[in-house]
């Protein structure tokens, strides 16, 4: 019998409480990809002399079309989308630009002979250099100046948005 | 004497029970083993990431212990960051990002909010009790790339009821 008491009472010492407390840890880990560059006025979409009434297309692989640099995670899927603009503006004066469905081109490389051509209007996903991360993406477009269209220099912003897609 | 001293020995050991975790059991009269780290994966600049607690990327805590026991679970300095180098990627936790599961008591698990902690109880039938920590990783649009990390301490005694 005094054997039991002795035990119970060091049971009841032992019994743990706040002070015995045991800790376990872990860690909260993630990987943050590199975030996203688009590079600005790589090369402008540049429709030089332009005729009255004569409309001028520049295809994405020519040496005038626009081009922009992106520069991400390597491999990592991405989704671009652009806001195109239905005139180019010289004052008061608009001469209407238009885009067709091939006239954009996109390549994780520096070279357009490789792109792949998609619609501007719809945007493309893609991904970007396995080694650089980088892509490369090319425009194209018309113009259509009126036979009476007023002379000058006429101009507009074209914005390329690209985002991961987390894919 | 030497009576007394073998059974505190055998106390510890049944409290304590076996198991061959990864990593070294803290001593004490209960043990409680990071089994799983909390994993975001791959975070996307300006994207918050979230982990529900009943993912198989959330945290994951193994405990042993007495069974029928009461005790008490807390997230001790629970991380308002995550760090890489000298970076930070702010991390948040909802009042239902944790969760408590027993063996015996079916699969239903019991969620509770990790910044208060809770109060739980072994089964009558099982020594053991997985905690569960999901969470949000919180990246900025400009948000340096690399892998981040932080440690999460989950602190566990009985209440003595």
């Amino acid at each position: 019998m005094k054997k039991l008491a002795v035990l119970a009472v060091i049971a009841a010492m032992v019994l743990p409480t706040a002070a015995f407390a045991v800790t376990g840890t872990i860690q909260a880990t993630a990987n943050v990809l590199t975030p996203l560059s688009v590079s600005t006025d790589l090369r402008a979409l540049d429709f030089g002399d332009v005729f009255p009434g004569v409309n001028k297309s520049i295809a994405f692989g020519d040496a005038t079309s626009g081009k922009w640099q992106i520069i991400g995670a390597t491999s990592a899927e991405v989704q671009m989308s652009f806001t195109l603009p239905l005139n180019l503006i010289n004052g008061v004066n608009t001469m209407p630009i238009s885009f067709s469905a091939t006239d954009a081109a996109y390549f994780d490389a520096d070279a357009v002979g490789s792109a792949v051509a998609f619609d501007p209007s719809a945007g493309s996903t893609d991904n970007l250099n396995g080694g650089t991360g980088e892509g490369f993406v090319w425009l194209g477009g018309t113009v259509a100046p009126a036979a009476n269209q007023v002379a000058g220099a006429y101009a507009a912003t074209v914005s390329l948005d690209v985002v991961y897609t987390g894919n | 004497m030497k009576r007394c001293v073998a059974a505190v020995l055998l106390f510890g050991a049944l409290l304590s029970g076996g198991g061959a975790p990864a990593q070294a059991p803290p001593p004490g009269p209960s043990t409680v083993w990071g089994q799983r780290d909390l994993r975001f994966q791959t975070v996307i600049p300006g994207l918050p990431t979230s982990v529900d607690w009943s993912s198989n990327k959330a945290g994951q805590w193994l405990l042993r212990g007495q069974r029928g026991a009461e005790i008490q679970l807390d997230f001790i300095n629970l991380p308002s960051s995550l760090q890489s180098g000298g970076n930070n990627l702010p991390v948040s936790f909802s009042v239902t990002d944790a969760a408590w599961r027993t063996p015996g008591g079916g699969t239903a698990a019991t969620v509770f909010d990790p910044s208060t902690g809770v109060t739980a109880r072994f089964s009558n039938r099982s020594n053991l009790m997985w905690v569960k920590l999901g969470g949000t990783a919180n990246p900025t649009s400009g948000q340096a790339g690399g892998d981040y990390s932080a440690d999460v301490d989950l602190d566990v005694y009985y209440t003595g009821n």
